[in-house]
């Protein structure tokens, strides 16, 4: 009991050494989980991505689920991040044409990863392919054909008898016949489709986000911003009004303004300088022509993000010398 | 135990204060896009100059109104600092609104890309003219000038003159040359005879009258005398005229030529080249025409001199090198430095007001004359004409913008005017016979 006392005692002496290492402990705990979640890509050495590209990913990705919903999920996939990609378009003044350029370089790069609709087709070579191809009816598409062998093969072997045989006749039956059996190929095709489309759905999440990870298609979105960017300095550069007499064609003038864009292309009323040009009067010829140009163009509709910045604007007169 | 708690929970509540002071600052760290913006596309400041309001509204006062508006219009677009904006674009009529900062709503004048507004109202009683004029800035909103002027209807001129020398001073921290002259040579009477008119080519007056070949016009720091050569006495001599009052002129007539007068910057002094010893050399002299000292001893011809604006440097042209070159002589040392290499006859330098750059004429490689500009050192040259004949005799505004000289791009010579970077380049005036060798006064 006294030795148990005794120890307590010493204990107590020792509180405060106790409380230190057991707060270094809790700290460095902390801290470890902290890093872990606010840098989980700390491995990866400093690929500390741009705002852009992650925003960019997600919204193909959301693009391409959309798509997936309806009922034509390859070739309309085209047409979707086609039409979403060049929705940027009417901003970009006809001037601008290099706007179609990356866009045209951009489709292709994207079906290549969203191409896998093979995962699907890896479970059909379960059942035999001759059979398939005969339940289906004409009207169906034949793109749509390798993917339906797998469940009615079995189920809708009957009508594949009657069918083959004469196909026009089928249609020449009375619809009573017909309709039973179309119904439960429908069914069967729904049900098949939904799920070749969320596995499609999945195979192109985890491809998109295996894109993030990899960062090396990350070219296509920030192309898309590129052109987000030359609109941008396309207006600011017209409203730009400079009297070189004033400045007196000093050619190291320069300045920095950093803005940030919001969705719809205002300005947010918080822009500050970085850099100042040392000329108050050139420092005021920037400020005014940022805020002339206010609102700038709406950001591009792949862009999720609510706003787009911080934006640093380099006004540097190359005319100056 | 309590204490315990309070203790466990404080050093975990240290710890979370901590984390989120090391994490914090690293996610404010934000990744900045950069847009590089480089070409400006209007070189100019884009200003609004509305009809100004006049009190008592009758058609004389609004003739009134539409001559004075566009006269501050032209004024100030001399300057080549500003753009006037086309007045069809103006969503607002200052006889309307008013022309105080409170009456004006600036989002109706920046939406038409103006950066300066200028209001004026005018009240006319009797013989004279009231005149408010304002300065603003369209997107502060901020009066940068305001005046309020009273004159006779023959001074409209001179109120838009000395509102114009405000704005500028208000612009660029320096004194506008509105109330400066130019002097120039004629030949419009069918002698070589000397002129002056106002900066903008206005009110044209015939100085000499002798009826013999004058030239090379200067004037002095104060403005008060014109020094120039004239054949009178049938050989290049000096002569020291009186330009406001009725002082007795001085004739400055060494042997050989008296030619090439230049005045001390800031005091009666000139310099010109006298070959009084049998070879042109240059000489500082005071304004009664007698010799201070020698300021150049070489074999060569020495002459034109142009002063620096702090007056301790002379340049000059001298072909001791066995071409015309420009070259700099400090007063005190006597130190000589070339300037001009290129080429083979660089003449007529003209030290600017502001000190940094000298103008001079070379002759091209097709045997026609341009105009340059460089630095003090003979560094940035920059030629300012190009394929246009001949350009000549480049002299500097007051405020050191820009340059009168001569050219023969119409055929015969006639005054010019650009800016200092060699944009804007117009005809200044327009008279009969030929004008050559302009001086701009101080």
């Amino acid at each position: 009991m006294y030795a148990g006392n005794d120890f307590f005692v010493r204990s107590e002496i020792k509180k405060t050494t106790w409380f230190l290492t057991f707060g270094c402990s809790t700290f460095g705990h902390i801290l470890f989980f902290a890093i872990i979640f606010f840098f989980p890509n700390l491995d990866q050495g400093q690929r500390n991505l741009p705002t852009v590209i992650d925003i960019d990913l997600v919204s193909v990705t959301e693009q391409v689920t959309d798509t997936i919903s309806e009922t034509q999920p390859i070739e309309d996939q085209h047409m979707e991040m086609e039409e979403e990609i060049s929705s940027p378009q009417p901003m970009v003044s006809k001037d601008l044409q290099p706007v179609t350029s990356p866009e045209n370089q951009y489709v292709p790069k994207q079906f290549q990863p969203l191409a896998p609709i093979e995962p699907p087709k890896t479970l059909t070579p379960q059942k035999p392919k001759p059979e398939i191809i005969k339940p289906v009816p004409e009207p169906e598409i034949k793109t749509i054909e390798p993917v339906k062998p797998q469940e009615p093969t079995e189920k809708i072997e009957p009508p594949p008898q009657t069918v083959p045989d004469e196909p026009k006749l089928k249609r020449s039956l009375k619809k009573k016949t017909i309709k039973k059996e179309q119904v439960v190929k429908n069914n069967n095709k729904r049900h098949l489709k939904d799920t070749l489309q969320r596995l499609k759905q999945q195979v192109r999440i985890s491809e998109a986000d295996h894109r993030i990870r990899n960062a090396g298609d990350v070219k296509t979105t920030v192309e898309l911003m590129d052109i987000y960017k030359a609109e941008v300095m396309a207006r600011i550069q017209r409203n730009w009004a400079l009297s070189f007499q004033l400045v007196g064609y000093h050619s190291n003038l320069s300045a920095t303004l950093v803005i940030t864009i919001l969705r719809n292309g205002f300005i947010r009323s918080d822009m500050w300088f970085e850099k100042k040009s040392g000329n108050d009067y050139f420092d005021e010829c920037v400020l005014k022509a940022v805020k002339k140009s206010n609102p700038l163009p709406p950001l591009p509709s792949a862009y999720l993000r609510s706003y787009y910045g911080p934006v640093g604007l380099n006004f540097t007169p190359s005319g100056l010398k | 135990m309590s204490d315990l708690k309070t203790k466990y929970l404080s050093s975990i509540v240290v710890c979370f204060l901590l984390v989120s002071v090391f994490t914090i600052p690293v996610n404010a760290q934000r990744v900045i896009d950069y847009i590089d913006i480089s070409n400006p596309f209007l070189r100019k400041i884009p200003i609004a100059i509305p009809l100004f309001r006049y009190t008592p509204e009758t058609p004389q006062n609004e003739s009134l109104s539409k001559e004075i508006t566009p006269l501050l219009s032209q004024t100030l677009e001399f300057t080549g600092f500003f753009k006037m904006l086309n007045e069809k674009a103006f969503l607002e009529e200052l006889q309307k609104t008013g022309i105080s900062g409170s009456s004006i709503n600036f989002k109706n004048w920046t939406a038409i890309g103006a950066e300066l507004l200028i209001t004026g109202g005018l009240q006319v009683q009797d013989k004279l003219i009231v005149a408010e004029l304002r300065l603003f800035d369209t997107f502060s909103g901020r009066l940068l000038v305001g005046k309020k002027y009273k004159g006779w209807h023959d001074d409209k001129r001179k109120i838009v003159r000395r509102f114009c020398n405000e704005i500028i001073e208000r612009l660029t921290g320096s004194k506008g040359f509105f109330d400066s002259q130019i002097a120039f040579v004629s030949n419009q009477t069918g002698n070589k005879e000397i002129f002056t008119c106002d900066f903008d080519g206005y009110n044209v007056k015939q100085i000499t009258r002798n009826r013999s070949i004058n030239l090379s016009p200067a004037w002095s720091h104060d403005k008060e005398w014109m020094a120039y050569t004239s054949f009178t006495k049938n050989k290049p001599d000096l002569y020291i005229r009186h330009m406001v009052g009725k002082k007795r002129g001085v004739f400055v007539s060494f042997k050989g030529h008296n030619i090439t007068p230049s005045w001390h910057p800031n005091r009666l002094e000139l310099a010109a080249a006298l070959s009084k010893v049998g070879n042109s050399e240059i000489y500082l002299l005071t304004g009664s025409g007698k010799i201070i000292k020698r300021l150049t001893y070489d074999w060569g011809i020495d002459v034109s001199p142009t002063w620096s604006p702090d007056g301790k440097k002379i340049a000059f042209v001298s072909n001791r090198s066995g071409n015309a070159h420009i070259y700099i002589k400090e007063v005190e040392s006597g130190d000589i430095k070339r300037l001009t290499y290129e080429g083979k006859y660089n003449v007529s330098p003209s030290w600017s007001p502001k000190g940094d750059r000298i103008a001079f004429c070379g002759r091209n490689n097709v045997d026609m004359f341009d105009i340059y500009v460089m630095n003090v050192d003979g560094s940035r040259k920059m030629q300012l004409t190009k394929n246009c004949k001949n350009n000549e005799s480049p002299t500097w505004s007051p405020d050191g913008n820009l340059i009168a000289f001569s050219s023969t791009r119409f055929g015969k010579n006639q005054i010019f005017v650009m800016t200092a970077y060699g944009t804007d380049q117009r005809l200044l005036l327009s008279l009969p016979g030929e004008q050559f060798e302009p001086s701009w006064s101080r």
